[in-house]
Parts: structure tokens; C-alpha cells; sequence
């Protein structure tokens, strides 16, 4: 750490990690460059002024408007779809087709042009039975009672599904479901990432497959990660409280009907990551826990309190459990303000504070210390 | 095959390149527009052409499409179109001047890099000032090291992703890196000095 002590201005305009902090500061940066800051209080003048400059250089980039971009991308997998038609193993996605002046060949636009406009109106007459925010991203297959809707654009796409609930579907992701969730439950097929927010509906239960794992909720807003070359699933809760079992469970299918929630059940903040190939599920939290939602912004601010009524505070406001050893910590007393900080920062800043450390298992937060009985 | 491990490379954007390698126009189409702008910012500095880096972008994921069954499914993303890019480029390039009967050579590849002093962080006049200085040495640097500057601190690549896309050794990376760093430091050391004393005298 003590190499900057000895840092010109030039030499923490180009040092990496210093860079990084400018540029896109996170929470251990932060915590470091202000300690140092702290500590040496002579060379602040150094930072902010090294600070200043990396902010201001900046490279002269043109950009190229998003609907140019656009355009290229959507003539050039037409052209690949053109010269693909003869293999039948790749999906055919008419796109509308712009003329562009630098076709090269005019021959090739004019038959491109052709085929846009001949396959167009067929897919119009389907009627989108999903809104979606930006149909020119989209691209849809909607054949019998099965609605197929892929994300293609680079921003995530928000899809409302006729039970009330939406479906933000991550770019190069898709998803697949029945065109009315007439069944007793609500099925979602998924490949790749999405955040759903379901509406709450305790008699059809909300049912998501990915990848071998199944995700059952009743009403609740949780992600799901599920590439098809990834080994892994992964479920992120935010609010409610979720199941969650794999297809291979022989009891599968009485798990996803009945109302009970069943299997590895995840409060908000928990996470699961499910190997495919091991068959095995791991729970812990999320990387960035937030607050539960409530009328009352919870408070973190305390003057000699003991440790177990601030531990408790967490426990509320982020829904999480946290184990620790009552009656050893009993004589903690704590005075901090840790309002408007992460979870982990606020566990960090608390466990220095009364020498002690934490440790995340199965999802909830483990405190070991050993007291503060010091005579 | 080449399988060395690129350690900066996510692993999200690893399972889009595999899609796309099985065939997958979806994962094609998303790869395509999440890289266009960084590919195009990057083909500025070699043609100030709009349209023609454009269409070399065009070919170069036309290419990669036709290519994919061949393609290694363990890349770092980024880098690989950025060297594709600019090989395709290169080539391009060279078969232009050779119709307009020019001389090719080591000049005709150019890196045209602009940089520009945001006025809106600064408070201080000395921190223009000095803000302005480090831009001139940026200025002054010779092309090669003025693209492994560009690729170090403004695209955040490491020395394996820069040796690929520049197409020379990571030794070479690492050498041309001290040597612009220094020369950054150096000059503004000497350019000090005289500063000062011209100040007392």
C-alpha cells in the first residue's frame, strides 16, 4: 500500500488500480482509496488532482446512432439467412429488410426486398397477443397455442403475460409459454437470463423451467440464469418467497401441482446455484442484498446499542437470518451510523467494531466472535 | 487449437459465442450489435471513412458466420473481433492504395487517436493546465505506442488481449508499454523542470 507514498501526480494517472477507481469505483475501492486518503492526509491534494485529470482525458470516440447499427446487424443476418436456406437445421426469421444503398449488388437487394415483403405480412397477421416494448428487437415465432419470443437487441426486454405478470428477458435469451395460462398452473419455458415479477394468484401456481431445474412460486419477483451451455442455474430473490427442484425429482410433478411450497425453499436476498452435472444445489446470498420493501426506510443508526439489536435490524430490513452466539456477544455495544451502505459493507464495518468476522452458509450470515468481555 | 485461459474474459459472454458457434442467428444477432459500436470506434482510428469501416465490420461477422464450424470456442471476445478487425482492415486498406498506385508500406497504417480535456470536472486553472500537458504528451507519442495506450487505459484490455489484437508478442506489449509510460513521466518531469526555471530566472 505504501508504494503510493511515494506517487507524483503522473504516476496515479497511469497506475491501473488507481484508474479503476476513477473510472468505476466500487464499494472496496471506495473503502480503500478513502482510507488511504485518511492516512495520508498530505497527498489528498495528489488524488483529487490525479483524479481530475483521468476523469477529463478523455478519447474522442464518434458514435455510430443505435438505428444505423441497428440496420447493419438486421441486413446482415437476413443475408446470412438468404445464403442458409438451403440447410434446413437453422430457423428462418423473416426481418424487414431496408434498402441499403450500399448493397453492392443491386441484384441481391432487389431479392432480398422480395422475400421481406412477401414474408412480412403473414407474420403481421399472427397478432403479437404480447406487448412488447420494443418489437423491432424482437424476434417471434407464434405457430399453434405456444408463444415464442427471443430477445436479439442488447437491452433487456420487458414482456406482460396475460395472468398480469412481466418477464424482463435478458439480451440472447428466450422464453416460451402457453398463449393463455388456462392450466392449472402458469408455465414459462426459459433459456438464458430473466427477472419476473409475478402476480400474485395462490390457486396457479407460477411455474419456471430452466435447464433441469424447476422454480415454483405463487406470487413473488425473483431471477432466473439459465444458459444452454452453461453447466449451472441460478435463482436470485427479491421479494416473496420461492421453491425450488429439480425435473429429475421423482416427485417432480406433485411438487410443481400442489400449493404448497416444497423443496429448497429461498426467502429474499437468497440465491441457488444448481449444477446440472452434479446434482446438487448450493444456497447462499446474493452479491448485493437490498433492502425489503416497507412503509418505514429502515434506520441504521446506533448509539450504544448492544450488537444482538443491531444484528436483529439487519435481520429485518434484509430479510436474511444471521446466526450468532447470544450470549457471548450479549456485552457488545456498538455506535455506528451504517445508513445508506451495502449489507456486506455494514457486516464489515460491525464485525471490526467487535472483533469478530463473518461467513455466509446456506444463505444466511454466520458471526463468529469471541465476545467483548475484555476484564 | 489454441487453449490458453483468458482470465478477464466473462464467462456470459463465452456462453453467447458458443450459441452463436451452434448455429444460433439469436446469439449471432446479439453479438453483432452489443460489439458494433466498440468495433467501429476502434476502425475510426485506422479510416476516417464511415461507411467503409461499417461495411469491413459487415464482412468481418459475415466471415465469422461462414467460418464458425471452425472457429475456437474458448476466445476472449472483444480482442478477437478487435484483431480481426483490424487484420481485415489492414488488408482492405492495402488493396486501395495498391489501385490508387501508392506506395504501401509501414505508413499508410495509421492510428488517428483524439483526446479531449472535458472541461466540466475541472475546478482549478493549474489543474487545466496540467490536464492540458498530459494530453500533449499523449499527443506527441509515436502510433504504436499511442494504440497500446488506447487499448491499455481506455479499452481496459491486458497484455495477452493487446498482443492479439495488435498482432505482435506480449513482450513487444509490455516493452512498448514501459517505454510510452516513461516517456509520459519523463517528459513531464523535464517539462517541470524547465517550467520552474523558467519561473526564476
Amino acid at each position: 500500500m505504501d508504494q503510493y507514498r511515494s506517487f507524483k501526480t503522473g504516476d496515479f494517472v497511469w497506475d491501473p488500480f488507481f484508474r479503476q477507481w476513477v473510472l468505476a469505483p466500487t464499494s472496496e475501492t471506495d473503502f480503500f482509496w478513502n482510507r488511504w486518503m485518511q492516512e495520508n492526509p498530505d497527498r489528498t491534494d495528489r488524488i483529487h488532482e490525479a483524479r481530475t485529470v483521468v476523469l477529463s482525458l478523455q478519447v474522442k470516440e464518434p458514435t455510430l446512432p443505435a438505428h444505423e447499427i441497428e440496420q447493419v446487424v438486421k441486413s446482415t443476418i437476413s443475408r446470412i439467412n438468404q445464403s442458409s436456406s438451403s440447410t434446413p437445421e437453422y430457423r428462418q426469421r423473416p426481418l424487414p429488410v431496408y434498402n441499403r444503398s450500399w448493397f453492392r449488388v443491386a441484384a441481391s437487394v432487389s431479392l432480398i426486398l422480395l422475400a421481406g415483403w412477401l414474408t412480412l405480412p403473414y407474420f403481421r397477421s399472427e397478432g403479437p397477443s404480447t406487448q412488447l416494448d420494443s418489437p423491432f428487437t424482437i424476434a417471434k415465432n407464434q405457430t399453434s397455442a405456444v408463444t415464442d419470443t427471443a430477445n436479439t437487441s442488447s437491452q433487456p426486454v420487458v414482456i406482460h403475460l396475460d395472468d398480469g405478470s412481466t418477464v424482463t428477458l435478458a439480451p440472447a435469451s428466450r422464453i416460451h409459454y402457453a398463449k393463455n395460462f388456462s392450466t392449472p398452473k402458469r408455465e414459462v419455458y426459459l433459456n438464458g437470463e430473466a427477472f419476473f415479477e409475478v402476480a400474485k394468484d395462490p390457486a396457479h401456481p407460477f411455474l419456471v423451467y430452466a435447464n433441469g431445474l424447476i422454480t415454483k412460486v405463487l406470487g413473488t419477483s425473483f431471477t432466473v440464469k439459465a444458459y444452454e451451455s452453461s453447466r449451472e442455474v441460478i435463482v436470485e430473490v427479491k421479494t416473496g418467497r420461492v421453491s425450488v427442484f429439480a425435473q429429475s425429482d421423482p416427485k417432480a410433478k406433485e411438487k410443481a401441482i400442489n400449493r404448497e411450497l416444497e423443496g429448497v425453499v429461498l426467502s429474499p436476498n437468497q440465491k441457488i446455484v444448481y449444477k446440472t452435472d452434479e446434482v446438487r444445489m448450493r444456497k447462499t446470498l446474493v452479491e448485493k442484498p437490498v433492502l425489503l420493501k416497507t412503509v418505514v426506510q429502515p434506520s441504521f443508526h446506533f448509539e450504544d446499542k448492544p450488537v444482538s439489536e443491531v444484528f436483529a435490524a439487519l435481520e429485518k430490513a434484509y430479510g436474511v437470518p444471521i446466526i450468532y452466539d447470544r450470549d457471548l456477544m450479549m456485552d457488545c455495544p456498538l455506535t455506528a451510523s451504517l445508513d445508506s451502505m451495502a449489507l456486506y459493507d455494514q457486516l464489515t464495518i460491525i464485525c471490526k467494531a467487535v472483533e469478530a468476522r463473518y461467513e455466509l452458509v446456506e444463505g444466511q450470515i454466520v458471526i463468529h466472535g469471541k465476545g467483548c468481555k475484555t476484564n | 487449437m489454441d487453449q490458453k485461459k483468458h482470465p478477464l474474459n466473462r464467462p456470459a459472454e463465452l456462453v453467447v459465442w458458443q450459441q452463436f458457434l451452434s448455429g444460433d442467428t439469436v446469439a449471432f444477432a446479439y453479438l453483432m450489435s452489443s460489439h458494433f459500436q466498440v468495433l467501429f470506434r476502434y476502425g475510426s482510428k485506422f479510416s476516417k471513412d464511415k461507411e467503409f469501416v461499417k461495411d469491413c465490420i459487415q464482412d468481418l461477422f459475415l466471415i465469422i458466420w461462414e467460418r464458425r464450424d471452425r472457429l475456437n470456442s474458448e476466445v476472449a471476445v472483444k480482442p478477437y473481433l478487435m484483431a480481426s478487425l483490424r487484420r481485415l482492415m489492414n488488408r482492405s486498406g492495402q488493396s486501395r492504395t495498391g489501385l490508387s498506385n501508392e506506395i504501401p508500406g509501414e505508413n499508410q497504417e495509421g492510428f488517428d487517436i483524439e483526446y479531449s480535456v472535458e472541461e466540466e470536472y475541472i475546478e482549478q486553472e493549474s489543474v487545466r493546465v496540467i490536464t492540458q500537458r498530459f494530453k500533449k504528451l499523449l499527443d506527441e507519442l509515436p502510433k504504436r505506442q499511442k494504440e497500446v495506450i488506447y487499448l491499455k487505459f481506455f479499452q481496459e484490455m491486458d497484455r495477452n488481449q493487446i498482443s492479439e489484437v495488435m498482432d505482435i508478442s506480449p513482450q513487444t506489449v509490455s516493452n512498448l508499454l514501459q517505454i510510452a509510460i516513461r516517456q509520459l513521466k519523463e517528459y513531464w518531469k523535464v517539462e517541470l523542470l524547465t517550467l520552474l526555471l523558467v519561473h526564476f530566472y
